[in-house]
């Protein structure tokens, strides 16, 4: 199996409801990416962008189509099994930063870790360490509430990051955040894209975000609609 | 929109969308209202059946005269003659029989046989009629009145007049003969007519009988004596006017007194019944408000989400806050739709369960007829909707307000909001001072023989709980989340997360919380009370319990029945073989102050000698002319302590006592006051029946078997007498069954308690697990397996109920000291020796925690389903 | 004598306290026997019967003769107030044995019945007031001592004082209190005191009055007390067993004549509408000798009909009386019609008795006179039935 073939989906099809009110979110989509490589999907709303992310995150199984994870065959899983695989190699981030608002921003950072049965310490070191990373080193013993909206995402990707993930799955990573966080929060995923070799899929509808990914789909109606390369994205606009 | 479409859209559909929590939210609020009304509707029928029957035996009665001493010599009834001028007078022998053809001893070998009761009303039939409602009477099948068959009424002494219901159920014909056992003998009456279902004859639900006042005082063995004379007063004299002046025209020795006055007295004789119903309505009513509260709050609180969409199509705040208040109202009234019916079943229940636990199966057996008759009246109806509506539009105002004032911003930061520590110091604060009121209200005086202070202390402490509880959740969340690695540590993530997920949820939990722990703590109260009770009951009966054989008749004394041992059974005992010793013992009401207590004599000398008391205050030296011992009860509830002397009415007017002693009675609640045969002969008179033996405490020689003793005796007896003769061991373990069956009780008690903790904590956490569904999906989302969540809910489940029982073990040791130590002793004389009973409340801690697991299951199935992606997908819906 | 049948009617009140029955006769047969033996009460066999004529001896004769089922002291009377206010009187004590020797010790069992009925009619504005009392005798409620006559029933009684009969009754604001003194010897009536009634040996009884006493006396009435003379007349009667079957009522006049001469007469009817043949009567002379007067020895006829509204019975209430064999042919009005004896309240048992006014001629001439009059078995079913 080569590196192009990490994240790999085959003819995927997702359909949802049934008879008339039938959707087909995704129609035969096909998509590879390699690892370490950082890949933005665009499309208005609706266009099946999301779905065809959450079935690249092991969040989501496919109607129709296979899937495979570094090498894991991803759409015979089941639901307990895709969440084993999320937790251990799938980091995510949201639009809104879905923390836990009971627990503290290290508490969740860590919590994918303590359920994957990482002990307390090492769940505890690894999420001190990804909380640095992300510059909130001073916040780990603060609630969700209790930040701005931009350290909620950098703790979200934090969270991300502490499982030391082969892939991190980013939607609409900046569409809560002003420009400026925006930016910061696409900087490190970036870095941490480049740095690590972790491989990044993001969904967006912003053209400045996906001016970061060196890879570009367009997807309309659950096709893909055209791809642009990383030479296209970094010329002038 | 208008209001309608919208209650239709977003409330009805909803309430159908979601129907597990509709009909969870609506079994909880029918549940409280069935609870509430099942105790209410037990109160009130226990009641009123036993009013009816004292009321309609009255008739109509104006006014009744009686001894000062209770029963009186036939005698002075010619002294009335003065009393004539206000009106008529009918004299009255009021007696109890047991129905039966049989053998009631085949059954005294394994305890006492629960026989049927009538109720005999003696009467001159000649002057009787204008007093009472027999409103028809049949003598014969054709004519409608035949005065020779009336007459047979007369003739011979053991003619009797029995109702229709009696007969029917009895299969009956008037001319058979029936066997009623006045006492311990068992003799056949002659039916001679049919009382129609009216009147008196509704007495007992039928159980009612009418004898000549010749026959009656015969059968229940009262030659000589009657037990009052009803006055009818003529239409121009006002009862309450003309009763001083009757009284001062009375001979000395008989008082004159409204009817009302008997049935005042006789209610504390089912006091102790309604203590036990009283128990279990607060406990109801706590519990059913509880369900009420939470199932509307947590119904509308998950409606959170709604409420963003209906701003978004324009509704207003009014409009929202409205919307939900009708959800509430709708709610309500489909619980009590299903709650009344089922308060009417669980009633009859109550009432039937609790019968078994009272001293006399007179009050048995009026419970059991009133269980038979529960009915709703419209007040009932009313009186729930007027308690459930409002508290249900109470529960969800808060819910509902906050949903109409809800702002987008925060609904996407989500709440986390925690309670500060300043709002816990201050509600502990106030918990504690609750409880340190509740303490100073123990110190308080009976206020009209009612502990009522008491009462209010028992709330002050419950409140007192409830402002703890919050302080309890918080401190067991951070215990539990501080030690979960050592606890369990494979399940310490999920423990932590169950912790902090109650902790984000203090304020609403501890209401929750608060409520469960209240009615567990009711159930601990009255577990220790029944317990304690039990454990100083046994070690008296252990004491008191000295002679090897005891005889009474089969027709047990008791507060409204006298039954005595006929002479031949005192001789057949007496003259056995390997009978050494006897003492006999005879018991009956005497009206003292304004209410009645006991008056027993008994061979006081040999009594101490055998050492058949255990004495509370100083052993008596001597016992004079003029001394008496008086029981806890009578001097605890009349405040006699030994040494002081009381005023008690005697046949010859009244006479001064001297309490010489203080003993232990935990045969009857009542006040007894017990005077050596000779003091008694004194000032009662030689032909007083209480001379006659009412039972007989019985020595043998220490090599007499006792059970051959005691077929000898039943032998020689034959089968027209009906007695008890049982062993000490027997009459121990009676009793103890007695207490078992009020255990039973408790247990209902318990499992009712159980059931609703339960119940409050899957509706608690179904509710919290809709608010919460993002972030359950969100757990899942990063990588939390189906069976992890279901671990975290189900751990939730058990800690609500862990500290809903904690909170109920410490309120309730607190409540049942105070039940003990201030209640019981104001209101029944009673001491007791407080007592935990570990096993029961280790028991219970499972049971709840068990049960809350259980309940907790069906919430973490519907959690471990929530959809991982909702949370993320409605962000592009 | 025929009175006894008021007090036996008073026995009914223990059937139906006279409230409107309610009619579930039928719903309640099955409770009942199949075949209801209408046996007797008591057994006669108990009792002394009245079968031949007593050895009377006075004055203990007055009292009570408990041997006896059956026996009544039955005054009547007319009074005249100095104002010249009349009324007339009726106090009759009943004893009927119902158990001869109860098998219980108890004082209130009920050896035997005491009834006794009081009534006043007062001529000045025709008002009858009348009441009934029925007793055990209990702790001295009612009674008829057996040595010393003296019977009573409740504060009702009569007792033998000397000579006189002392009478006291009180009910509500009605008052009597009466000496009677005997201005002629008693008389036996029937054969020496023994008064058959019917066709079977034993159905007789002891019977004797005193026709003429001189009465004097107080009687208070509408709140005002009277002093008042008159004239009485008193029946003593025991037996044990007197009605047979057929025999539906009877018209039993009392008469004082202004001549001194007295008259007791009574025709028992039967259900089919004749005279029984034991209908009989007496006649005392001044000096108190006595002729009895057999069925065929006098004749009376109805006059007049008066229909009560209380109880819709109608009672002929003036009479033609003729004795042909003494000359006598006597009118017979009632002093007013509205006296009769309603019991609606208590037993449901009603006849007529009342003061009545005489007029006519005897062979010596005209004469008046005043007397009591007692008609039974006009209202409600026949009375022979009770005495089976």
């Amino acid at each position: 199996m080569s590196d192009s073939d990490f994240l790999h989906a085959e003819n995927v099809t997702k359909l949802y409801g049934a008879d008339t009110a039938r959707h087909e979110a995704l129609r035969g989509i096909s998509f590879a990416a390699e690892r370490g490589e950082f890949v933005a999907i665009r499309g208005p709303s609706g266009c099946g962008k999301s779905t065809l992310l959450h079935i690249l995150g092991a969040m989501d199984s496919p109607t129709d189509g296979n899937v495979w994870l570094n090498g894991r065959r991803l759409d015979t899983l089941g639901l307990d099994e895709l969440a084993i695989v999320r937790r251990r190699y799938v980091g995510f981030i949201f639009q809104s930063f879905n923390l836990l608002p009971t627990l503290t921003v290290q508490e969740n950072v860590s919590l994918p870790l303590l359920l994957d049965g990482v002990a307390d310490r090492e769940a505890s070191e690894r999420s001190i360490s990804a909380l640095a990373d992300v510059g909130l080193q001073s916040r780990t013993q603060h609630l969700p509430s209790e930040l701005s909206g931009g350290e909620m995402q950098r703790a979200a990707i934090a969270r991300a990051l502490a499982i030391d993930p082969d892939l991190v799955i980013a939607d609409e990573p900046t569409g809560s955040l002003d420009s400026a966080n925006g930016l910061r929060v696409l900087e490190l995923l970036a870095n941490l894209n480049a740095t690590r070799n972790i491989t990044v899929v993001m969904a967006t509808h912003s053209a400045d975000a996906a001016a970061f990914a060196k890879r570009v789909l367009h997807v309309k109606d659950g096709q893909i609609e055209k791809e642009e390369g990383a030479d296209v994205l970094s010329s002038p606009v | 929109m208008s209001f309608p479409r919208l209650f239709n859209q977003f409330v009805l559909r909803a309430l159908l969308r979601e129907k597990t929590r509709t009909t969870i939210a609506a079994l909880g609020v029918g549940l409280g209202v069935a609870v509430m009304i099942a105790i209410r509707l037990a109160n009130v029928s226990v009641t009123e059946t036993f009013r009816a029957a004292v009321d309609s035996v009255g008739g109509n009665t104006s006014l009744r005269i009686r001894g000062a001493a209770g029963r009186f010599d036939e005698q002075l009834f010619a002294a009335l003659d003065p009393i004539r001028s206000y009106g008529h007078l009918s004299p009255v022998i009021e007696a109890y029989a047991m129905v039966g053809d049989g053998d009631f001893r085949s059954d005294t070998i394994d305890g006492f046989p629960r026989g049927e009761l009538l109720h005999v009303l003696g009467v001159d039939v000649l002057l009787d009629f204008p007093l009472r409602d027999y409103e028809v009477l049949r003598v014969g099948a054709t004519e409608k009145q035949s005065a020779r068959e009336a007459l047979r009424l007369l003739d011979g002494s053991r003619s009797i007049i029995l109702t229709e219901k009696f007969l029917r159920r009895h299969e009956l014909r008037v001319g058979d003969e029936v066997p009623l056992t006045f006492g311990s003998l068992t003799q056949a009456f002659t039916i001679r007519g049919v009382l129609l279902d009216r009147g008196p004859a509704q007495t007992l639900d039928g159980n009612f009988a009418l004898m000549d006042i010749a026959a009656a005082q015969l059968a229940s063995n009262r030659l000589g004596f009657l037990d009052h004379v009803d006055v009818l007063l003529r239409p121009e004299f006002s009862t309450e006017d003309i009763l001083a002046d009757i009284q001062l025209a009375l001979p000395k020795g008989l008082v004159a007194e409204l009817p009302d006055a008997t049935s005042g007295r006789a209610d504390t004789m089912i006091a102790a019944f309604q203590f036990n119903l009283s128990a279990l309505s607060a406990v109801a009513l706590i519990v059913g408000l509880f369900l009420i509260y939470n199932a509307v709050a947590m119904s509308v609180a998950a409606r959170r989400a709604e409420i963003g969409m209906l701003q978004a199509v324009g509704a207003g705040r009014r409009m929202v806050l409205s919307l939900f208040l009708t959800e509430a109202v709708f709610m309500a009234v489909v619980g009590i739709a299903v709650g009344l019916p089922a308060g009417r079943l669980l009633g009859s229940a109550a009432v039937t369960a609790t019968a078994q636990t009272v001293e006399t199966f007179y009050i048995a057996a009026i419970a059991e007829s009133s269980a038979s008759s529960l009915h709703l009246t419209l007040t009932d109806i009313l009186a729930v909707v007027c308690i459930v509506v409002p508290l249900a539009l109470m529960a969800a105002l808060v819910p509902a307000w906050e949903a109409a004032t809800v702002q987008p911003v925060d609904a996407v930061r989500g709440s986390g909001k925690r309670l500060s520590p300043r709002a816990l110091a201050r509600a502990a604060m106030a918990g504690l001072l609750s409880l340190g009121l509740g303490w100073l209200l123990t110190f308080g005086k009976p206020i009209g023989g009612v502990p009522i202070l008491g009462f209010l202390a028992e709330i002050a402490l419950m409140l007192g709980g409830a402002l703890l509880t919050p302080l309890a959740l918080r401190l067991v969340c951070a215990g539990v989340r501080s030690v979960s690695h050592h606890l369990l540590p494979a399940r310490r993530t999920e423990i932590r997360l169950a912790a902090s997920n109650m902790e984000g949820e203090l304020p609403r939990l501890s209401v929750s919380v608060a409520a469960l722990g209240i009615s567990l703590s009711m159930m601990v109260a009255i577990a220790v009370m029944v317990g304690s009770f039990r454990e100083t009951v046994v070690y008296w009966l252990d004491s008191a319990l000295s002679a090897d054989l005891s005889i009474k008749p089969v027709m047990q004394t008791s507060a409204v029945s006298e039954a005595r041992l006929s002479r031949r059974t005192f001789d057949v005992v007496a003259n056995d073989t390997d009978v050494v010793d006897t003492i006999w013992f005879g018991a009956r009401q005497l009206p003292y102050q304004n209410r009645n207590i006991r008056l027993a004599t008994t061979e006081l000398e040999k009594t101490l000698e055998r050492a058949r008391l255990i004495f509370k205050a100083p052993p008596i030296e001597k016992i004079t002319d003029d001394s008496v011992v008086v029981s806890e009860s009578f001097s605890l509830l009349f405040d006699s302590p030994a040494g002081t002397s009381i005023e008690l009415p005697t046949s010859k007017g009244s006479s001064s006592f001297q309490i010489a002693g203080v003993y232990y009675d935990y045969a009857s609640n009542q006040g007894t006051i017990l005077m050596d045969a000779a003091v008694f002969r004194q000032h009662y008179g030689e032909k007083d029946p209480l001379l006659t033996a009412q039972t007989l405490a019985v020595y043998l020689r220490p090599e007499a078997d006792i059970e051959q003793v005691r077929s000898r005796i039943l032998g020689q007896l034959g089968p027209d007498e009906q007695i008890y003769c049982v062993t000490s061991r027997e009459v121990r373990a009676e009793a103890l069954k007695i207490f078992e069956s009020t255990f039973a009780v408790t247990y209902a008690l318990q499992f009712i308690a159980i059931l609703v903790a339960g119940m409050g904590v899957a509706s608690t956490l179904i509710t919290l697990i809709y608010k919460r569904q993002k972030d359950i999906g969100l757990l899942s989302l990063i990588g939390a397996t189906g069976k992890q969540v279901r671990r975290v809910i189900v751990i939730e489940a058990v800690l609500l109920g862990g500290v809903s029982q904690l909170v109920g073990i410490f309120i309730g040791i607190l409540l049942a000291m105070v039940l003990i130590f201030v209640i019981n002793v104001q209101s029944f004389g009673w001491t007791i020796q407080f007592l935990l009973p570990v096993q029961f409340i280790i028991q219970s801690t499972l049971l709840v925690l068990i049960a809350s697991g259980l309940f907790g299951l069906y919430p973490a199935i519907r959690a471990a389903g929530v959809d991982a992606l909702q949370t993320v997908r409605e962000e592009h819906a | 004598m025929l009175r006894t049948t008021i007090f036996s009617l008073s026995l009914l009140l223990l059937g139906g306290c006279g409230r409107e029955p309610v009619d579930t006769s039928d719903a309640l047969t099955d409770l009942f026997p199949i075949h209801a033996s209408p046996a007797a009460m008591t057994s006669h066999d108990d009792w002394t019967a009245a079968l031949s004529p007593r050895a009377f001896a006075f004055p203990g004769d007055h009292a009570s003769h408990e041997d006896y089922r059956i026996e009544w002291w039955y005054y009547t009377g007319n009074l005249e107030a100095d104002d010249g206010s009349r009324f007339g009187y009726q106090l009759t004590f009943f004893r009927t044995g119902l158990n001869k020797e109860p098998n219980n010790p108890s004082k209130w069992a009920v050896r035997d019945l005491y009834t006794a009925h009081f009534a006043i009619s007062d001529l000045r504005g025709d008002q009858h007031y009348c009441f009934q009392r029925n007793s055990r005798s209990g702790i001295g409620r009612a009674g008829a001592e057996v040595q010393n006559y003296a019977v009573w029933n409740g504060d009702w009684k009569a007792w033998l004082d000397g000579e006189n009969h002392r009478l006291q009754a009180g009910e509500s604001e009605l008052r009597i209190d009466l000496t009677l003194s005997p201005e002629k010897p008693l008389v036996l009536h029937g054969e020496r005191g023994l008064s058959q009634k019917g066709a079977m040996a034993g159905n007789a009884s002891h019977y004797y009055s005193f026709t003429r006493l001189m009465t004097e006396g107080t009687i208070r009435i509408g709140g005002k007390n009277f002093k008042i003379k008159g004239r009485s007349w008193m029946d003593h009667e025991f037996s044990t067993s007197f009605l047979e079957p057929g025999q539906l009522g009877w018209d039993w006049l009392s008469i004082q004549l202004d001549n001194g001469i007295d008259l007791m007469l009574y025709r028992m009817r039967r259900d089919d509408g004749t005279t029984d043949p034991f209908s009989s009567g007496s006649l005392v002379r001044k000096d108190g000798q006595v002729k009895h007067l057999s069925v065929t020895d006098f004749r009376i006829t109805p006059l007049r009909d008066w229909t009560s509204s209380a109880t819709d019975a109608t009672y002929p209430l003036d009479w033609k009386v003729e004795i042909p064999g003494l000359g006598y042919q006597l009118v017979i009005t009632s002093a007013f019609d509205e006296q009769e004896m309603t019991t609606n309240d208590t037993t449901g048992i009603n006849y007529w008795e009342g003061a009545i006014e005489i007029a006519g001629s005897s062979a010596e001439g005209s004469v008046t006179g005043r007397g009591y009059m007692e008609l039974t078995g006009y209202a409600g079913q026949g009375l022979g039935a009770l005495f089976e």
